[in-house]
């Protein structure tokens, strides 16, 4: 998570040399933290410090998750659970940047279209979308589409308010610089204000697909039958902690994940990522 | 062609001009709106001033006495409250490639190679590829930048990237050449190496240069011509002729009495135009 950032920020202050070496020492530090943790956890059930039911170790989420991926929980194979909860995520998700980005570029750049929208995108943008649940439910049911329209919801706004702002940072210098060398609108628009966002749009992304993958996991535990969000709170009214706790790892490596596939896209895509 | 420019080296002669003006500013003024209701300041006030073709004039002068001020009206960046800013006759419009600006940030997009920012410009105007490429070729040959047309600008060094804006203002042939304190940025050696780059460049194509400087010894080493501006309001307070030389060097340039003679006269303006500016505002 914070890789990318720290490496931005260390080619800026001019001392990448020597942050480049720490930069490559600090995965094993990393590495060596989470097996320490992993270890102490495994020690406070082994050892009798914990009562298994408060905290299952390590190895007995392993073991349920063995069973649970040969078996399934509740009748659904466990990469079902998995793969429901990523398709709604992403599937919403990926409507939220396709609609959010331009639409948040058009208000940065028209005024008029900026002041339509404004009051609504800043009255829903702080609204707790959890708030929306139960309202959700009595118009679209627990269907599919609840899901969808909640997690839309949520990551939707933060998108807009991020690319709009993402072109009012462009500076005036460089809009200047662009208007001398004869762009036309449309040409500033897509040689110049597009790739000057291009940072600013992943860091917006980024944060959404966060809000994302929490509101996922909220709008499973109220209203659904799959999905890893319903698995832990099914599992948790059970006391089957090994598969809560199972479900909370999983829902972390998984976030995690789509954050680093992120930072790799970025990486890929922007790499003047930090350089003005 | 203009005899009294070339011997006129007692310094401090009365506004004039021979040529017809490639720029001229006609008693031009500029008021800004104040902040928040606030009182609106005169950042120039009735401004004339002629650059020939070919002259390469410094505006000098202390902080806020409007030197981007008269160079942002030029460029089209902004308009004049009053009075007219003409470029070859004709009322400047809208910020175009005729009138290119280098700015103190070299202000290259990140995003492109040093070659595709400097051909930007006759891209993004449609020009075929066979056209300026060659172009483009002569002009990283020129600024000293063969070998790193691939390279990202986040990649050079400050003079190298600020050599990439130059030549990305010049490849499209402008008309006039807006150079807003560019070398301010760049270490003293680096900033010699590319005043020495400008004069080269300049010698070669015969661009017509308005160039802002806060740097006496900068003015006097590019200028054909120094107007000294003073603030509040801003205006052009004095006009120095600088004794022109074909091959003007640096250490020549350090060791010539009459131009020391003269950089001591336009220390003198410029120190006291800016002990004028600090006595008008005591309280900033
Ligand atoms: N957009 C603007 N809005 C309001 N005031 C402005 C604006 N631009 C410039 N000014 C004011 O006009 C005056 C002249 O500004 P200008 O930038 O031209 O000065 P300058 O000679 O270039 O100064 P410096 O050497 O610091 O760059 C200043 O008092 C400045 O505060
Ligand atoms: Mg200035």
């Amino acid at each position: 998570m914070s890789e990318g950032l720290a490496g931005a920020a260390g080619d800026r202050d001019g001392a990448a040399a020597t942050r480049a070496g720490a930069v490559r020492s600090r995965p094993l530090v990393s590495v060596a933290a989470v097996l320490a943790v992993v270890a102490l956890w495994q020690a406070a059930g082994s050892l009798g410090w914990i009562g298994p039911a408060l905290l299952p170790t390590p190895a007995e989420v392993l073991q349920t998750g063995r069973e649970l991926a040969e078996t399934g929980y509740r009748q659904v194979p466990l990469w079902e659970h998995i793969l429901v909860s990523v398709a709604r995520a992403g599937v919403a998700f990926l409507a939220a940047v396709l609609t959010g980005v331009p639409l948040g570029l058009v208000m940065g750049v028209s005024p008029t279209v900026a002041a339509l929208f404004d009051p609504f995108v800043q009255f829903l943008r702080p609204l707790p979308k959890l708030a929306l649940i139960p309202l959700v439910i009595v118009w679209f049911g627990i269907g599919e589409f609840s899901k969808f329209f909640l997690i839309y919801i949520a990551t939707v706004l933060s998108i807009v308010v991020g690319a709009a702002g993402a072109v009012a940072a462009v500076g005036q210098e460089r809009r200047r610089a662009a208007a001398v060398l004869g762009v036309s609108r449309y040409q500033m628009f897509r040689h110049v204000l597009l790739p000057s966002t291009l940072p600013e749009l992943f860091t917006s992304v980024r944060l959404a697909l966060g809000i994302g993958w929490t509101t996922l996991i909220a709008a499973e535990m109220v209203a659904a039958t799959s999905g890893l969000g319903w698995m832990v709170v099914n599992a948790g009214a059970y006391l089957r902690t090994d598969v809560v706790m199972l479900g909370i790892v999983l829902l972390g490596l998984i976030g995690y994940g789509l954050d680093r596939a992120i930072v790799g896209l970025q990486k890929v895509m922007v790499p003047w990522t930090g350089h003005a | 062609m203009d005899g009294a420019r070339l011997t006129a080296a007692e310094g401090i002669a009365a506004p004039a001009s021979p040529a017809p003006p490639k720029i001229h500013l006609r008693d031009a003024s500029k008021r800004f709106a104040g902040l928040r209701g606030g009182t609106p300041t005169l950042a120039l006030d009735r401004v004339s001033l002629e650059v020939a073709e070919g002259e390469l004039v410094c505006l000098l002068g202390p902080s806020g006495c409007g030197k981007s001020t008269v160079l942002n009206l030029v460029a089209g960046f902004e308009t004049p409250s009053s009075g007219s800013v003409t470029v070859d006759g004709r009322p400047v419009g809208a910020p175009g490639p005729e009138r290119a600006v280098v700015f103190q940030q070299p202000q290259l997009f990140p995003w492109l190679s040093v070659l595709d920012n400097i051909t930007f410009g006759p891209r993004m105007a449609g020009v075929p590829e066979r056209v300026y490429r060659p172009e483009a070729e002569r002009y990283v040959r020129l600024i000293g930048l063969t070998g790193f047309e691939r390279h990202a600008p986040y990649h050079l060094s400050g003079g190298m990237r600020q050599r990439a804006a130059l030549a990305r203002a010049w490849i499209g042939n402008p008309r006039v050449l807006l150079m807003d304190e560019p070398f301010a940025a760049l270490d003293a050696q680096t900033r010699l190496t590319m005043q020495e780059l400008l004069l080269g460049l300049r010698r070669q194509t015969g661009t017509t240069i308005l160039f802002v400087t806060h740097d006496v010894d900068e003015a006097l080493f590019l200028a054909d011509r120094i107007l000294v501006m003073g603030s509040r309001p801003g205006r052009v307070t004095a006009e120095i002729r600088v004794p022109s030389s074909d091959a003007r060097d640096v250490d020549g340039f350090l060791d010539d009495p009459v131009l020391m003679a003269l950089r001591r006269d336009v220390v003198r303006l410029v120190r006291e135009e800016a002990r004028k500016a600090h006595a008008h505002q005591p309280n900033s």
